[in-house]
Parts: C-alpha cells; sequence; structure tokens
C-alpha cells in the first residue's frame, strides 16, 4: 500500500497498535491475571475478543461515515462545538498523562531490570530527547520503523515461547472450571483496558489511508494481540506458577531468565529488554503523536511541529512528577487507570456510536421530501 | 537558583519556536505555545520546589476519592 507523506496505512497503524499494546500488555497482564484468575489467568485474553471486536466494528462504522477525519473532529461533529471540546479536553489530557505514565514506568522497568544504579531522570532524558527529535519527521517514521521490527518480535515471542516449553508445568495452569468464568471475566479487565487504546490511536484518522480495510486488518490485529498474550500468560504462569507471577516485579523477565539450551546458552532476557526498550519508544512516542494531534484538532492548527520541544519538558515534569514512588504508579494502574481506560476508550465510544446513529436518523427526518423523492 | 534556570531555559525553547512562527504570521499556533509553554513553566516550578512529594497520582486519588 502506497502512502503520501505523512500519511501510514490502517495496516501500518494497526502494526504500531500491536507494538505498542505490547509494552504495558507484558508488565500488566500476567501478573494481573494470575492475581485475579490464579491458574486460569492465561485464558483471560480470549474474553477480551467480545469487547474489542465491538471497538472495532464501531470505529469502524464511526470512520466510514465520517471519512478521513481524526476522532477529535469526529466528536466534535456529533457533540457539537462546546461539548466536543469538553470531550476532546478529557482526551488530550488523558492521552498526555498516558504519555507521561508510560515515560515513567520506561524508567523504573530499565531501572528494575539493567540499570539499578541509574536515576530515573536520567532514563527519561535519554528517551525523551531522541523522541523529540524523531517526531520532527512525523508518524510515517514510526509505522515503517513498527512494520520492519513486528515480524522480528513476533518470531522472538515464538523463539522463546518454545525454548520455554519444556519447563512448563501442567498442573501450574490447569484445572480449568467452569467456577473459574468470573475470575477470568475479572482478570479480562485489566487486557480489555489496556486494548482499549485501539481508540486513542483514531486520533490520528486524518493522517490515515486505505480505511476500507480497516474491518479485515483490525480482526487480524485483534487474533495476533489476543493469541500472542495468551502465549505469553500461559508461558509464564506455566513456568512459575501463579503464585509467583503474582508477586514477581517481572515476571515475563523472571521467566524468561530460566532458559537455559543444553547449558551453553543462557542468559538471554537481553532479548527481551530489547524488545520493551523498542516497544516503549513506539508507545511514547504514539501517544505523544496523538496528544499534539489532538491539540491540532481543537486548535485547528496548521503545523505542531513547534509545540514538540515545550511537550516533552512538561512529559519530563510530568514524568517525574506523576508520583513519589513506584508502589503509587503501581496502585493507581490497578485501581483507577483501569476504570479511566474502559470508559474512555470502551464506554465512550458505545455512547458515541448510538449518538452518531441517533443523528443519523434524526438529519434522515428533517430531510424535506422533494417531489421527486418517493 | 534552579527555578531561574528552569525559567530562563523554558522562555529560550518558547522563544525560538514562537520567533519563526510570528514571521510566518501563525498567531494561533504561537498562542497555544506560549500556553503550553505556561503551564510547563508552572508545573516545573512546583515539581522543582516539591520534588520528593509532588505527586500526580495523589491528586487524582483526591479528585476520584480513593484512599
Amino acid at each position: 500500500m502506497k502512502t503520501g507523506k505523512n500519511k501510514v496505512s490502517v495496516r501500518q497503524l494497526l502494526f504500531v497498535y500491536t507494538i505498542m499494546v505490547s509494552s504495558p500488555a507484558t508488565r500488566f497482564l500476567t501478573k494481573s491475571s494470575a492475581a485475579r484468575a490464579a491458574q486460569a489467568g492465561w485464558i483471560s485474553p480470549v474474553l477480551c475478543i467480545i469487547p474489542f471486536t465491538a471497538l472495532i466494528w464501531m470505529i469502524d462504522s464511526l470512520v466510514k461515515k465520517y471519512g478521513n477525519k481524526s476522532m477529535a473532529e469526529i466528536i466534535s461533529i456529533i457533540l457539537g462545538r462546546y461539548l466536543g471540546f469538553a470531550v476532546n479536553t478529557a482526551y488530550l489530557l488523558w492521552a498526555l498523562w498516558l504519555t507521561a505514565m508510560y515515560t515513567r514506568y520506561y524508567a523504573i522497568r530499565l531501572t528494575n531490570s539493567i540499570y539499578p544504579n541509574i536515576n530515573d531522570n536520567i532514563l527519561i532524558i535519554l528517551t525523551l530527547i531522541p523522541i523529540a527529535y524523531m517526531l520532527r519527521s512525523g508518524l510515517t517514521v514510526i509505522a515503517r520503523m513498527s512494520e520492519v521490527l513486528l515480524p522480528f518480535i513476533g518470531a522472538m515471542l515464538v523463539m522463546l515461547s518454545i525454548f520455554l516449553l519444556g519447563k512448563v508445568r501442567l498442573d501450574n495452569v490447569l484445572p480449568v472450571y467452569f467456577n473459574d468464568i468470573i475470575p477470568v471475566f475479572n482478570a479480562s479487565l485489566g487486557l480489555t483496558s489496556i486494548l482499549c487504546y485501539l481508540f486513542l490511536m483514531f486520533f490520528l484518522g486524518d493522517r490515515l489511508v486505505n480505511l476500507k480495510s480497516l474491518k479485515s486488518f483490525g480482526y487480524i490485529a485483534l487474533y495476533v494481540n489476543i493469541s500472542s498474550l495468551m502465549l505469553l500468560t500461559f508461558i509464564t504462569i506455566g513456568v512459575m506458577g501463579s503464585t509467583v507471577t503474582e508477586r514477581a516485579p517481572m515476571p515475563v523477565l523472571t521467566a524468561v531468565k530460566q532458559i537455559s539450551l543444553m547449558d551453553t546458552i543462557e542468559n538471554i532476557e537481553a532479548i527481551i529488554v530489547a524488545i520493551w526498550i523498542f516497544a516503549d519508544f513506539t508507545l511514547i512516542s504514539t501517544l505523544f503523536i496523538i496528544t499534539l494531534n489532538i491539540m491540532k484538532s481543537m486548535f485547528k492548527l496548521s503545523d505542531t511541529k513547534p509545540l514538540i520541544n515545550v511537550l516533552a519538558i512538561l512529559v519530563y515534569f510530568m514524568s517525574m512528577g506523576i508520583s513519589a514512588n513506584k508502589f503509587e504508579i503501581e496502585e493507581f494502574s490497578n485501581k483507577l487507570l483501569m476504570p479511566l481506560n474502559i470508559s474512555l476508550g470502551l464506554l465512550f465510544p458505545c455512547i458515541l456510536f448510538i449518538l452518531s446513529k441517533l443523528k443519523k436518523g434524526r438529519n434522515e427526518k428533517k430531510q424535506p421530501i422533494l417531489p421527486g423523492n418517493k | 537558583m534552579n527555578t531561574l534556570l528552569l525559567i530562563l531555559f523554558i522562555t529560550a525553547v518558547i522563544l525560538a519556536e514562537v520567533i519563526p512562527l510570528y514571521r510566518n504570521e501563525l498567531k494561533r499556533e504561537a498562542a497555544v505555545l506560549i500556553f503550553l509553554g505556561v503551564i510547563t513553566m508552572v508545573y516545573g516550578i512546583y515539581y522543582i520546589n516539591n520534588k520528593y512529594t509532588a505527586s500526580l497520582v495523589k491528586v487524582m486519588f483526591s479528585i476520584f476519592n480513593i484512599q
């Protein structure tokens, strides 16, 4: 699919989305699934299929109706100027919050895994400078980078899973009874809250081409995301057991550390760390672009490049001041972020979809009956 | 001292971006940039003076009344 300057195809956007989602999902999903559904936690991604399919269907309907417009413009059209502005402000704050929060998480993850003696602020500065520099080239750079690297990430995941398969203990992942339906549903809410970021991606709708194929590529992205996350959860819980997974600071890394091939190839967790760094980089830069694009739509700006440096400084201060320590931010993710994500990423799109249908109905009623019309 | 340095730094960044905008008569962009710069400056000053206690998460918890 050929794309113009500063435009990306839906397929590329979903590549970015898949990488973007992998970072918070690997950090959060395994722990929350093990905590809420114990040995049945690995089934929880399956239950996300229903809300995610509905979300793709609703976004597809909105995008087809309103064409190549960003979601901020669609919200303004459906809700009107003032209410639309208020809702867009909420999305702007949400995107900004997520950018700052994931920047901080990125630093925490690196200090916990490979750089224990380095200050968070150094890592944050070292991330934000290349991001601010790269964003001047636009979304296309991130999209092409993701398009090239996603197959490698997928291959790495499969390879690590094969290496760990021998260490999976079936009594860690079985038995699964009907009694587990409620815990599995509760566990699936965590992943649903992360998959909801799909709605945020369509705030970049004015930069998309080939919108016709949104539904088909959306369902492929759904299949890829759900199956890879299910595999990851299965392997992690299967190797370490739900109790250890729940309590380990970074369960995926701990599981990968156990890989040993013929007692010669060991300590290959560097692969996981490299994937994390790339995924976090994609996540932060995409959220950064989304924030800028919402501002562009809200204030009708012709260019957002001049805002990049100041926004990067704001993100730096916000990420440092978001919480005094790691526990606060984790508590926030567990208690408040999940309902907030689901409200803004899943429930509000439902309301928007219903309103767009009602508006359509009202407009059709208001249409004057011309002599030629039957 | 840190506060003064921060103010100077952010002012320099804003000026570097605003001058070309005014030259190209992009006044709306300039206004948004200055507004964003002021927010950054205010929050930056707050953060520098409350480095070890600043917590937006606590603010959110108090807004949503979560213990």
